[in-house]
This record gives structure tokens, C-alpha cells and sequence, in this order.
């Protein structure tokens, strides 16, 4: 059986078409709509509110936990003062990526970190010999994503707390319907938006659940699945465990695994603060190079559109983020597969995210992928851009 | 006074025999099958002892079966079918239980009920494990090579070793190495912290094997039992319909359709042999049947100090087969049923765990003391137990409403001090019992008939020494090229013209075929 | 300006003095640190009562003969005391004694085994082939078994060669006793229960393992192999008198030698290790830096974890230490009267070890952290084949008894009574003339020698922690993952005992580097 969110007594009687899917061992909604459109427009242009409770969460505490993070992780943790969070991905001694999450420094010596796997072991084998505790809370803690550009708005008629001048990554503590609560200025959307996260006591979590609905009616609010979510962090360029990597822990073999580098994720290593984990190995690529790279895809979808329509028929557009693996060639020769990919309404292209050898990551480069046209599968052209594909200014701004 | 002369025959209609007889026949051979029993299937047959109920008298499990041997035979296009057993259910007394389910949310879910950290520990547990299966698998299909020998086929398969193991991951590689020779235990104290489920995943170091999961050298027996697969799932167990009997009658099936003919009631009483060189077989009953090629299914024991003159035989080889050690702690314990048993730890919604495999195993130590209690001669006061109720699986098993559930108990010895009898058997057939009900209370309410079978009764009833159903230990000194005798780990023997096609050769035990298949392959060589 | 070394050895054990003695003989500046009072750590010999001196921990054990050839230790008075028997201990005070000729011991075997007599002889020169192989194999670096290299595989082909040379029968049979249990390989060879009981003895020497387990005659041909079989070979003075001879030797190259200093950390500046620093602060500079402890207490209290991977911290974790073996020591007024054995056998060795199920036995109750009243005991009275080490008329035991579990936090003295009670039944006026006594048990060794689980032995003698696994798969050529540092103790390949083999082999690797 599969565990349900704290959430479930107010997102279940929503789901309209039975689109549950799995995430992290729990029933998770994949679109509440028999599709998901409305949802995903709600996300870009007025707000949605997503249940994220599957996340994993600890709590680490004690004299050694700054020392801990920063050994754990490829960010420095110290650069996170009391109220920041930061994004940042972790790796195993190879510098091979096993998962990538958040850390928010709660107070004093007290942090906590997210994740989309279980964690627990490979902390615990990381704090062998230090002063830290690492408390599994994934089930304690609730979390709800409220996305998209009114959010703020809708929050700011919940609470006093001063979102207007929240920075993109920190958090306040503050109260949603007299339930205890913190808000962090963060996402998986590539959007303005926040995070909140409260105790998982179904008291608790409906008090929550049920003012932002009632608050939302005057902006538009529209819970929202994974599917609406899938699309945007696309769109955003955010990877994901499991689909546009393989956790170092979980590959059958080293072919599989991944670095932050290959990922685009040099930004987020701090070659300054001291020995973390994987340090070594990834300092070594950086100096060789990666071989392979991470990328953002634009589909020919005109080319898609027109041989359909030479066939009479009518072009199908990727509504769903697929994720598949499909492979990517130059000059008829593989050299990459693509991971996901997804009709972006916002910009109105055919976007992907692709693993390319890394003399073919240049901007503009065109590949090709193959795509199926009627019964028969066919090259098209893809072309090489910069990640994100979509960046909005409110996602960051502040009033 | 029978003079038909075939290419060869094969003593022992068990599956290794079957299957050799069957690979024999496909290559053109006329080949002939006796068997000593009623049946064909050796111990892996079913069989109605009490009227309505099917018991699995003695092997009860599919996995091992290599995948080869079903597509090669047509195993299918002859009956078989092997239906996953799905789930592990371990009952503690405490209340609690542990359950493994083909999901892996589901697994994950009741395990970090016991532990998180061993919910994620579990899963890079097994893809360890299945990676190191992976690699040790081809081995399975090897004839050993003779290291002390230079002939291009023992160097070839000597390289092809090197090469399986020299492709593995560094830390793989490392991993194999020591999980070679460590215990079950230790191994999994490395992983686990909970005690079921070091409890439960330790009983594959022991299955057939008289080990504690503390001994060193469970470690590779624990690895043997992932090497099995059922579409590709590592470490699953299949049953096959109508038991692991109806295994044997595909098997059967296929090898007659091959033109195999097979002589049931016919015990073989010796290997006649001429100058060195086997020339056909005498019957208990003196028919005398001659051929160019002889298979003994037989375990090592058997054949070459009961089947064989010893004055055929080389000192060295007889020493060699007088060493071997099969000492077996297995028996095999049927119960037909008026109902279904009611395990107090199994909640509510979650019968479907009765379906699978259901383990008295509660932890590392409980197993131990178990081989404790038997390892100088004697039986455990608590057994462990691996349980399984066919008629959930396959109705025909038993009467409508009514049950069997079907045993795999350790450790009784074989070597049981004052020797077996009667009594003891029903005084330990009881202290089973005791123990399962202390989990399933009604059970002593529901049962109609019950039946064990000792190592005692597998050799009296199979002929298998003590009772070994792997036809010897898996430990280390007794396994690829030492399996059974160093010189003679392909398949061949001293004698000429006289073969090996059992359990006691490379690679063992379990109902894989791969003993029968490479024999096959050996015999093939010399006799093409 | 500060003296750098060019290396600092932290530990006093033969393989240290041995390291320390070659390095120092090749003109590098060495320095040995010593935290315990006592040169040698747990091989070192003292005086526990007044006029009375004892082994501490090992109580038997020889250099290798090329040590003491190469490093001339007869000129530093090193004197070896071969024991010469061996004496089983039978329930209703019988005995039977096995001499280190094998003809006098065929001769013994003879009178209550006479099939066992003949097959005697035969099972010591298998044992012997196996035990040359495993010498050759001591004297070199293991290989790093997943990707030799070229040097490597030529050292494998030689040791496969010395194999082959064996002949078609005898190198399998050499492979099957690497990975049998002594129960099997006695079971194969013999039929007596006693002269199998003696025999599986050594198989379990140091170990927390028991007769059936896979591999314990693996533990039985290293002993064989470092020259600590049977008989218990010694040195004049006790054992301690070894490393007081290599001390005087390397001290003569030119070593330094601090005992009762104790390192607190080794300091390792980018990964690379620079020098150690004492407890009392000071910092002593090194180009590199060598280990005799084991790989836990070097891994995890001389080098913070923090400095290491996570997943070499978790293979650290993994060790199998598991300590067992605790020693008393008894200084007696008078010899004690062991019933039916002459002065002769009690200069050997007398061994408590009536059957292999006995030793079983005693292990079973070790697996769930207790000690079973029926232990497994090696005794010898040192003083009766070298008289400094008692006064006159007076007489020191010294007692091994296994097994002791780590984790059953068993007092001192329960394990004394322990085996004053089991040597009385032997000789009954045992207890009447203990003066006084020293017990260490393993949470002593640990306690005292920073012994991880009081394993005298640096980690168990188990073929999955042996050879390329030893200490661990991926450093068994002495290195760590920290540059600099390197570990040369029992911990490391060859493994426990005396023979100084660790610290001749890291000599070589450090010199061909």
C-alpha cells in the first residue's frame, strides 16, 4: 500500500480522473483535472498550490553540523546565514552525483536538508567521527508548494510575516490559520513562489490546506499536479533525480552516474571552502573537462508539424513532459540522448534536456533526434541552447 | 535377460538426470533413463500421502532452473509452469512482522518499519547483489577447468574465469572476494541493522547447507541462492504447478518427446565395467543393460562407493569421494490442513502474504542457536523454517477449502546421535510444530495429517546420502573445480565411458539443471 | 630550525622496531613512538610481581630468519628458546605429549592411534607445502588483486609456479586447506578424538572463530608460517627480549626510540600526512609518517574521519576485530604438579583442547558475549627453560585462554578463577601457590594498547581479511588513502604474530620507492 500524504483528506475528493502516480513511496497527484492545462497555465500566470510533502527531510543538528554540510555537500553551507537557504547537489568520494536538494539554516547549529531519496545512510556514513545528529523528520515535516507569479499576493492576505521583502532563498517563520509555519521564497517552478512547510498533523495541515484555498479564490488559486510541475521546471531548466540523472548509489555501473559538472552545476561548487566530499575527483574534471554535458534542446517542431501534415495528418504536441531516454546523433552517429521533454505553451517550442558529448555543447549546434511520425521513427533537428529556457524577473524580485 | 544396447544410460530419472538424458537425446543419442523409484523426479517430485493432498515431499522450489534449460528442453510446450512466489512474510512473536513484496515501494515501506536506514540500505543491497550474481552466474555454465592442468580447454575456461572476474567494478571485485569467505552474518551486519531482516535475508547462507549464519563460508551460499532468477528477477523463487513434481514430469516429457526412454522401478545394483571401462549397468533385479556412455545422477557417494566396484578406482579418488562431505540438516515437513493458518503478527488486509514464502526466521542469533542445537548431532530446540502453502497457489494441491502447507525445516542432523527412528522423527516433527504454532496458534487445531521427511527418510526414500539435497555441502573446499573430486570436477570420472550428472558436480545443488545440462556438454565433447 | 624526520613510526611492535631498524640502517633520520611505558606494546615482557617477569600479550613468536640474518639481532643478543613439545590435557588428569620431532611424536600417536600414526607424517608435509607457499607469499607486498601490474603478475606467476611445482595432486589439495575448517581437515586426515582436538588447536589460536568455521585452517598454516606453530617457540628474557634486540639494533643505525609518549593525532596537511602531534601539544615534523596500530584506532583516533571518504570510513567500520584471547599471568611460589607430566613437558607447551567439538564448544557461548566454562587454554612456565625470569625455587605461568568475548565485558577476575579452576584439574596444587597475578582481557588490551576489541592481532586471521583484503580491499600495500601515512603492524599483510615481516615488506616498498 502506498503512503499517503498528510495532505490527502483535502487533495483526494479534488482528483477528478484518478491520475495518482507514485513518488517517493507515496500516492501522489499527477494532475487533480482530467488534464492538466488549466493547471499548468494557473502555475504561470496566477497560482497553484502543490502538494510536495514526499520530499525527504532531516534535521541536523550539534556542534559539527556546518562542518558536517560543508564536508557533505559541493555548496558552502557557512555562506547560509540564519534564515537562507541554499540549493545544492551532493556526491560520492568520485564526485559522482547521488541526489540534490535544499538546506535551510534553521538556527544556531541546526539545519535542515531536503532531498528526493532517503539520505539517512549515506549521512550517517558522512558523520562518522563528528558531533552532529541527523534526525529523519520526512514524515513529521509537511510541505506545500505555492507557485506562480500571485502568490505572494495571496500569501501576504494570510500572514504579517514580510514576504514583500522575502529574498529568492530565505525563509521566515511565521502562522497560516493560527497553524505554526515556514515560508521559504522557493520552488521547483522557475517561478515567484514559496514554499511552506508545517508539522503534519492533519489538524495542522487542513487548517493550512483549507485558508489557502479560501484565500486563493481571489487569485485564481488551482491545486496543481505533478504533470503542471513537470513542464515548468523544464522550462526552468531544474534537473531531476532519476530522470535526468542516476544517483551515484543506484547505478549498476560507473556509464551511469553523473557530476554536477556534467550537469551544469559548476555554480554550485565551492572550490574555496575547505575538502568536502567528492573534491578531489571533481577538481580533476574541471581541469580535464567534462566529457559529457548537459543541455538545453529546441525542437524543430515545424519540421514535426509538416511531415505530419504531408500525411494529412495533424502534429501531436508533448503536452506531458516525456521521459524517456532517446538518443541524439550528429551526423547520423550517436552522441547524447535526450532525458525529458515537453511543449512548452509559455515560449511555444518543443523543449528537451539532452546529455551531449561535451565538443557537441555548444550553442547552436544543431543534432538531431529521432521522433516518431505516424508509425515510422524519423531524425529531426534539435538545436543546442543555454539552460534555462525560461526565467522570468518576478522569480526573484522583491517589492 | 535385456541385451538392447543404447548410446547411453543415464542412472537416476531425478532432474539432472532428465535434463542430461534429454540433451543427450537431442544431440541423436538413444538414451536410456532408469529409475529406482516408482517416478521419475528423483527428490524433486510430489506426491498424494495422504488422500487429497499434494505434498512436496521434498525439494519445493523453483529459481535456480537455468533459463537455458526451459528454452532449450521446450519446458513450456511440456507443462511446466513456474508461477513467482511473490512475497516474504516473517512473523515475530513479538507481535511485529517483516514482509518483502514484489513492490519496492511496498518493501521499503515495511522494512523502515524495523529500520530506515535498512529500507535504503536494502535497495544498493541488492543491486550489489544482483551485480555480483551477474558476474558469477556464467560460471554456472562452465564444465571447471583442471588448474593443474595445461590442455588448451582447461586454459580456455581458466581465462574465461579470469575474464568473468577481472571485468567486475574494483569495489565489486573486492566485494566477491571477501563475500567468498565470509559468513552470511558478518555480511550482513555490514549492511543491516535490523533484526528480522538480517534474520531473513541470512536464511539463503543456509538453505541446505548444515552452516550457521555465522559461519564462514554462508557467504557464498548466501550468493548461490541470488544467482537464480525468474525473468530476470534476482533471488525469486518460483513454484512450479503441481509442485516441483510437475517440473520433473515436463522434463520427463520433453526428454521422451526426444526419443528418451524411460524404465521407472528399476534400481540400478552396479556399473559393470570392463578393463577401465564402464560397459552398461546390472539391475537389482540382474537385467543387464549395455551401452557406450553411463550417467550417474546419483550423488558421489553413490555412485562411486556403492554402484562402482572400488577395485575400478583409484586410492586417491576413493579417499577423495569417502571425504566428501554430505552431511545434510534438512527436512521436509507437509501438513494438510482444515483451514488456514492464522499467524497472530499478520495484519489485517495483508493475507496476500500467505501466498509467498513464509519464513520462521526472526533474527541472526535465533538461526545460529538453531545450528547450534543440531551441529553436534541433535536437532534445533526452535527451527528455522521456510513455509509455503501451495494450495494457495495452485488449488489442485489439496480439497477444496483445505490447505497444504509445505516445509523446508533446519537443522536435524542427519548424523543424529543414537541414529533415527520412528520416535524421534514424530518427537521433532512435533518440536516443528510447537514452534510454528507459537506463531500461528490454531494451527495445531487445523491440521489433519502431518508428515516429515528426515534426512534419514530423503535416503532411504531417494537414496540420497544422508539425505543431502545438494548431494553435498556447498563449502568451499567441495565447489567448482574441487566439486567433487579436484581431478574429476568435469563431469568425467576415472572410469572410462562413465559420467557424472548430479548435484555432487559443479555447480551443485537446487533444481538448476545446470549439473545435467554441462554433463551434457562434457559427454558431447568426448562423444560428439 | 626543527628536526624533520623522514619518518616517525607510532608503535613499538617487532614490525615497527623492524621498519625502524631497516630504514635506519639505509641512512633515513627515524623516530619510534611508544605510548605505553613498554617497548614492543603487547609483545613487550614485565615484571608483574616483585622478581617475576611475563609476557604481556603474545607469548610466542619469532622474527623471520631473514630479519634476524639481515639485521644481525644475534649480535644484539637475541637468543631463540624453541619449546619442544606439546602437551594435551585430558579430562581425569590424562595426558599425551607431542614432540616436535615427528618421529618421537609418531611414536606417541602410535600407542592410542596407531592408524592416525601412519597418516601423521603425511599430514605434516601437506601442511608443510602449504606453509611454504603462504612464506613466499610473506615476503612480499600483496598484489592489488583487481588490476595487477606487470611486476605483480610476475610475483603471482612465481607463487603459481611454486604451486604447479607441487604436482597434479598436492596443489589442490594445497588450495582446499586454504579455504577448509579445521574440523574437515582433521576429519579427512585422522580418526583419534584427542589427537584431532590437539591438533585444531592452533587453528583457532587469536581467533573468535571455531573449529567448523571455513578458513580456520587458513589461521592455523599462518602461524605455521610466521613461525609460531605448535610449540611456541620464545626468546631468552620472554618475548619482549625480540624487540629489545631490534631496538638495540636500530638504535645502533642511528633510530630514536620514546616510549611513554603518546601521539594524539597525526598531522595531515592536504591529504598528505606531515608529522604527529604528542598529547602534550608538541609537534613533531616527518616527510612520512607510519602506523603499527590497526586500521580502526589509526583511522579513526589518530586520524580524524573528517579527513577520510565516507565510504573508506564505512569499510573501517567493517574490520572485524572482535578480540578474544585474554591472558593471565601467574607468579608461583613452587612448579605446579601437573599429574603424569614430567619437568620435560612442562617446559612445552600444554594445551587444554580434549576434542575439536570442545573448541566448538567454547566458542559457541562466544558468539552471544559469554565465556564458557570449558575454554580453550595454551599454558607454558617460561621460567622453567629460562630461570631470569623468576627467583629461585619460584616459577612464572603464563596462560592464553580463549575465548573471552570483547563485547561480554568480562572482569578480570572471572577469567583468573576461570583458569585457575580448569589448570587445577589438572594440577590440583595449582592455586595453592599463586603468589600473585596479572589478567588483560580484551577491554584491557584496548584500553591499555589501543587494541580495536582487544584483537592482539590487529583484525581477525579470516581469509576475507587477509592477503589483498588485509586491512583493507584497496590498501594492503601498506598505503592509505592519506599521502605519507602508512600502516606496517599486524594489521597489514602478513597479520598477526611476531614475525616482523609487515615491517620488512613496507622497508622494501619505502627503499624501491
Amino acid at each position: 500500500m502506498l503512503k499517503s500524504s498528510p495532505f490527502h483528506s483535502r487533495t483526494a475528493p479534488l482528483m477528478q480522473a484518478d491520475q495518482w502516480r507514485r513518488w517517493a513511496g507515496y500516492r501522489a497527484v499527477s494532475a487533480y483535472e482530467m488534464t492538466h492545462d488549466r493547471e499548468y497555465l494557473a502555475l504561470r500566470n496566477a497560482c497553484v498550490l502543490i502538494d510536495v510533502s514526499p520530499l525527504c527531510k532531516y534535521h541536523i543538528t550539534g556542534k559539527d553540523s556546518l562542518s558536517f554540510l560543508n564536508r557533505l555537500v559541493t555548496r558552502d553551507v557557512s555562506k547560509c546565514s540564519i534564515g537562507g537557504m541554499l540549493y545544492t547537489p551532493w556526491c560520492n568520494s568520485q564526485g559522482k552525483i547521488i541526489d540534490d536538494g535544499t538546506i535551510a539554516h534553521l538556527s544556531e547549529n541546526t539545519y535542515r536538508l531536503t532531498s528526493a531519496e532517503p539520505n539517512l545512510r549515506w549521512l550517517e556514513d558522512n558523520a562518522i567521527g563528528m558531533e552532529v545528529k541527523i534526525q529523519d523528520v520526512s514524515e513529521e515535516i509537511a510541505a506545500l508548494a505555492l507557485q506562480g507569479p500571485k502568490s505572494r499576493d495571496l500569501l501576504m492576505t494570510l500572514t504579517d510575516a514580510p514576504l514583500a521583502s522575502l529574498k529568492y532563498y530565505r525563509f521566515v517563520n511565521t502562522s497560516i490559520a493560527g497553524v505554526p509555519v515556514m515560508i521559504s521564497r522557493t520552488g521547483y517552478t522557475g517561478d515567484l513562489g514559496f514554499e511552506i512547510w508545517l508539522e503534519s498533523s492533519q489538524a495542522s495541515t487542513e487548517a493550512v490546506w483549507d485558508a489557502l484555498i479560501q484565500a486563493g479564490r481571489a487569485f485564481a488559486l488551482q491545486p496543481a499536479g505533478i504533470w503542471a510541475l513537470d513542464v515548468a521546471r523544464i522550462e526552468a531548466g531544474l534537473i531531476m533525480l532519476d530522470i535526468d540523472y542516476t544517483p551515484a548509489n543506484k547505478a549498476m555501473i560507473d556509464g551511469q552516474t553523473s557530476t554536477p559538472l556534467e550537469l551544469g552545476l559548476d555554480w554550485a561548487i565551492s572550490w574555496n571552502k575547505g575538502n568536502f566530499v567528492g573534491r578531489k575527483a571533481l577538481l580533476a574534471e574541471k581541469q580535464q573537462g567534462s566529457s559529457v554535458t548537459l543541455v538545453g534542446l529546441e525542437i524543430d517542431h515545424k519540421e514535426f508539424e509538416r511531415q505530419h501534415n504531408q500525411l494529412a495528418l495533424i502534429a501531436p504536441y508533448p503536452f506531458t513532459a516525456w521521459r524517456t531516454m532517446l538518443p541524439l546523433a550528429f551526423e547520423g552517429k550517436q552522441i547524447g540522448y535526450a532525458t525529458c521533454g515537453v511543449w512548452s505553451p509559455t515560449l511555444k517550442k518543443y523543449i528537451a534536456f539532452g546529455h551531449l558529448q561535451s565538443q557537441f555543447a555548444i550553442n547552436g549546434t544543431i543534432v538531431t533526434i529521432d521522433l516518431d511520425v505516424d508509425r515510422y521513427r524519423r531524425p529531426f533537428n534539435a538545436k543546442v541552447t543555454k539552460l534555462p529556457f525560461f526565467n522570468p524577473a518576478r522569480k526573484k524580485d522583491v517589492l | 535377460m535385456n541385451n538392447h544396447k543404447y548410446d547411453a544410460i543415464v542412472i537416476g530419472g531425478g532432474h539432472n538426470g532428465l535434463v542430461n538424458a534429454a540433451y543427450l537425446a537431442k544431440a541423436g543419442k538413444q538414451v536410456l533413463v532408469l529409475e529406482r523409484r516408482h517416478t521419475v523426479g528423483g527428490a524433486t517430485i510430489t506426491e498424494e500421502v495422504y488422500p487429497g493432498f499434494k505434498y512436496l515431499i521434498a525439494s519445493y522450489l523453483i529459481s535456480l532452473l537455468r533459463s537455458e534449460v526451459i528454452q532449450e528442453l521446450e519446458l513450456a510446450r511440456h507443462g511446466l509452469e513456474i508461477m513467482p512466489l511473490e512475497s516474504t512474510f516473517v512473523p515475530l512473536l513479538d507481535g511485529n512482522y517483516l514482509a518483502d513484496w514484489p513492490d519496492h515501494d511496498a518493501t521499503k515501506h515495511e522494512i523502515s518499519r524495523h529500520s530506515k536506514r535498512d529500507a535504503e540500505a536494502y535497495d544498493e543491497y541488492s543491486r550489489t547483489m544482483r551485480r555480483l550474481a551477474l558476474a558469477v552466474r556464467p560460471l554456472l555454465d562452465l564444465i571447471p577447468p583442471d588448474p593443474t592442468s595445461v590442455t588448451p580447454n582447461d586454459l580456455a575456461t581458466m581465462a574465461k574465469v579470469k575474464g568473468t572476474l577481472s571485468g567486475l567494478r574494483k569495489d565489486d571485485f573486492y566485494l566477491l572476494a571477501r563475500l567468498m569467505t565470509m559468513s552470511a552474518g558478518d555480511f550482513l551486519d555490514e549492511w543491516f541493522e535490523s533484526t528480522p531482516l538480517k534474520g531473513t535475508k541470512a536464511t539463503s547462507g543456509i538453505i541446505g547447507t548444515f552452516m550457521g549464519p555465522r559461519t564462514p563460508g554462508t557467504g557464498y551460499v548466501l550468493l548461490h541462492h541470488y544467482i537464480g532468477d525468474i525473468d530476470g528477477v534476482f533471488r525469486a523463487w518460483g513454484f512450479a504447478r503441481g509442485g516441483t513434481g510437475g517440473l520433473s514430469q515436463a522434463i520427463a516429457s520433453a526428454a521422451r518427446s526426444l526419443g528418451v526412454e524411460i524404465k521407472v522401478n528399476s534400481p540400478v545394483a552396479q556399473v559393470i565395467v570392463k578393463n577401465g571401462v564402464a560397459t552398461g549397468v546390472a539391475l537389482e533385479n540382474g537385467d543387464e543393460y549395455f551401452a557406450d556412455i553411463i550417467v550417474s545422477n546419483a550423488d558421489a557417494k553413490r555412485t562411486f562407493l556403492k554402484l562402482v566396484d572400488s577395485k575400478n578406482l583409484p586410492d586417491d579418488f576413493i579417499n577423495d569421494i569417502k571425504r566428501f562431505r554430505i552431511s545434510s540438516p534438512a527436512c521436509k515437513v507437509n501438513l494438510a490442513l482444515d483451514g488456514l493458518p492464522e499467524f497472530t503478527s499478520l495484519p489485517k488486509g495483508k493475507e496476500a502474504l500467505l501466498r509467498g514464502s513464509i519464513e520462521i526466521a526472526p533474527s541472526i542469533d535465533y538461526l545460529e542457536r538453531a545450528y547450534d542445537d543440531a551441529k553436534y548431532g541433535g536437532w534445533s530446540r526452535k527451527p528455522f523454517m521456510d513455509a509455503l502453502i501451495p494450495s494457495l497457489l495452485d488449488p489442485g494441491m489439496a480439497p477444496p477449502g483445505k490447505h497444504i502447507m509445505s516445509m523446508f525445516v533446519e537443522y536435524a542432523s542427519s548424523d543424529l546421535e543414537g541414529g533415527w527412528n520412528e520416535e524421534k522423527k514424530a518427537e521433532f516433527l512435533d518440536v516443528v510444530i510447537d514452534t510454528l504454532a507459537e506463531y500461528a496458534p490454531n494451527l495445531k487445531n487445523i491440521i489433519l495429517h502431518k508428515h516429515i521427511m528426515t534426512p534419514w527418510d530423503l535416503e532411504n526414500t531417494f537414496g540420497l546420502t544422508a539425505g543431502h539435497i545438494f548431494h553435498g555441502e556447498l563449502s568451499l573446499q567441495q565447489l567448482f573445480f574441487l566439486r567433487p573430486s579436484p581431478q574429476w570436477s568435469n563431469y568425467r570420472t576415472p572410469i572410462q565411458n562413465f559420467y557424472m550428472c548430479g548435484s555432487s558436480t559443479h555447480p551443485g545443488g537446487c533444481i538448476t539443471g545446470a549439473p545435467g545440462r554441462n554433463a551434457a556438454m562434457a559427454i558431447l565433447e568426448d562423444r560428439p | 630550525m626543527t628536526t624533520i624526520y623522514d619518518a616517525i613510526i607510532i608503535g613499538s611492535s617487532p614490525n615497527a622496531l623492524t621498519l625502524a631498524a631497516y630504514l635506519s640502517k639505509a641512512k633515513e633520520r627515524v623516530l619510534v613512538i611508544e605510548p605505553s611505558k613498554y617497548l614492543g606494546g603487547i609483545a613487550s615482557t614485565t615484571s608483574f610481581a616483585e622478581g617475576f617477569q611475563a609476557d604481556l600479550g603474545l607469548m610466542s613468536g619469532q622474527l623471520n630468519s631473514k630479519i634476524i640474518n639481515e639485521l644481525s639481532l644475534s649480535d644484539y643478543g637475541l637468543e631463540v628458546i624453541e619449546r619442544n613439545s606439546i602437551t594435551s590435557l585430558l579430562a581425569n588428569q590424562k595426558s599425551f605429549t607431542l614432540s616436535s620431532d615427528p618421529k618421537e611424536a609418531v611414536n606417541v600417536i602410535q600407542s592410542f592411534a596407531p592408524r592416525d600414526a601412519e597418516r601423521y607424517q603425511k599430514f605434516l608435509e601437506l601442511l608443510n607445502l602449504a606453509k611454504e607457499l603462504l612464506e613466499s607469499a610473506y615476503l612480499i607486498t600483496p598484489l592489488q588483486a583487481h588490476n595487477p601490474s606487470v611486476v605483480e603478475r610476475e610475483q603471482l606467476a612465481t607463487l603459481l609456479g611454486q604451486l604447479h611445482a607441487y604436482g597434479r595432486r598436492e596443489m589442490p589439495e594445497v588450495i582446499r586447506l586454504l579455504v577448509m575448517s579445521s574440523r574437515d581437515l582433521l576429519d579427512e586426515w585422522f580418526e583419534n578424538t584427542e589427537l584431532k582436538g590437539l591438533l585444531a588447536s592452533l587453528s583457532v589460536r587469536a581467533l573468535t572463530q571455531g573449529t567448523f568455521a571455513s578458513g580456520t585452517t587458513f589461521n592455523l598454516l599462518h602461524h605455521l608460517a610466521i613461525g609460531d606453530g605448535y610449540f611456541r617457540t620464545t626468546a631468552k628474557g620472554g618475548i619482549g627480549a625480540i624487540c629489545q634486540a631490534l631496538a638495540k639494533a636500530a638504535k645502533s643505525f642511528g633510530a630514536e626510540i620514546l616510549t611513554d609518549t603518546k601521539v594524539s593525532s597525526i598531522d595531515i596537511n592536504d591529504s598528505t600526512a606531515t608529522g604527529v602531534k604528542l598529547e602534550n601539544g608538541e609537534i613533531i615534523k616527518a616527510t612520512k609518517v607510519i602506523s603499527d596500530y590497526d586500521a580502526r584506532y589509526s583511522f579513526t583516533k589518530l586520524v580524524s574521519p573528517i579527513d577520510l571518504e565516507p565510504e573508506f570510513n564505512r569499510e573501517v567500520k567493517h574490520i572485524r576485530y572482535k578480540g578474544s584471547v585474554a591472558r593471565v599471568n601467574l607468579a608461583l611460589s613452587d612448579l605446579p604438579s601437573f599429574t603424569g607430566l614430567n619437568q620435560e613437558a612442562l617446559k612445552g607447551t600444554l594445551v587444554i583442547s580434549p576434542s575439536v567439538a570442545y573448541i566448538e564448544k567454547a566458542f559457541d557461548r562466544a558468539k552471544y558475549g559469554q565465556m564458557s566454562s570449558q575454554p580453550f587454554i595454551e599454558a607454558c612456565i617460561p621460567s622453567l627453560s629460562d630461570p631470569t625470569l623468576a627467583p629461585s625455587g619460584k616459577h612464572v605461568m603464563s596462560i592464553w585462554l580463549q575465548y573471552v568475548p570483547y563485547k561480554g565485558n568480562i572482569s578480570q577476575e572471572q577469567v583468573e578463577n576461570l583458569a585457575i579452576t580448569k589448570l587445577s584439574e589438572f594440577a590440583p596444587n595449582l592455586k595453592s601457590l599463586v603468589l600473585q597475578s596479572q589478567v588483560l582481557t580484551p577491554q584491557d588490551f584496548e584500553a591499555e594498547f589501543n587494541l580495536s576489541e582487544g584483537h592482539l592481532y590487529g583484525g581477525e586471521m579470516m581469509l576475507s581479511q587477509a592477503f589483498f583484503l588485509r586491512p583493507l580491499a584497496g590498501f594492503a600495500q601498506y598505503q592509505t588513502p592519506i599521502e605519507k601515512l602508512y600502516l606496517c603492524g599486524a594489521a597489514t599483510h602478513p597479520g598477526g604474530g611476531i614475525s616482523g615481516l609487515a615491517g620488512r615488506n613496507l622497508a622494501n616498498k619505502l627503499s624501491f620507492n
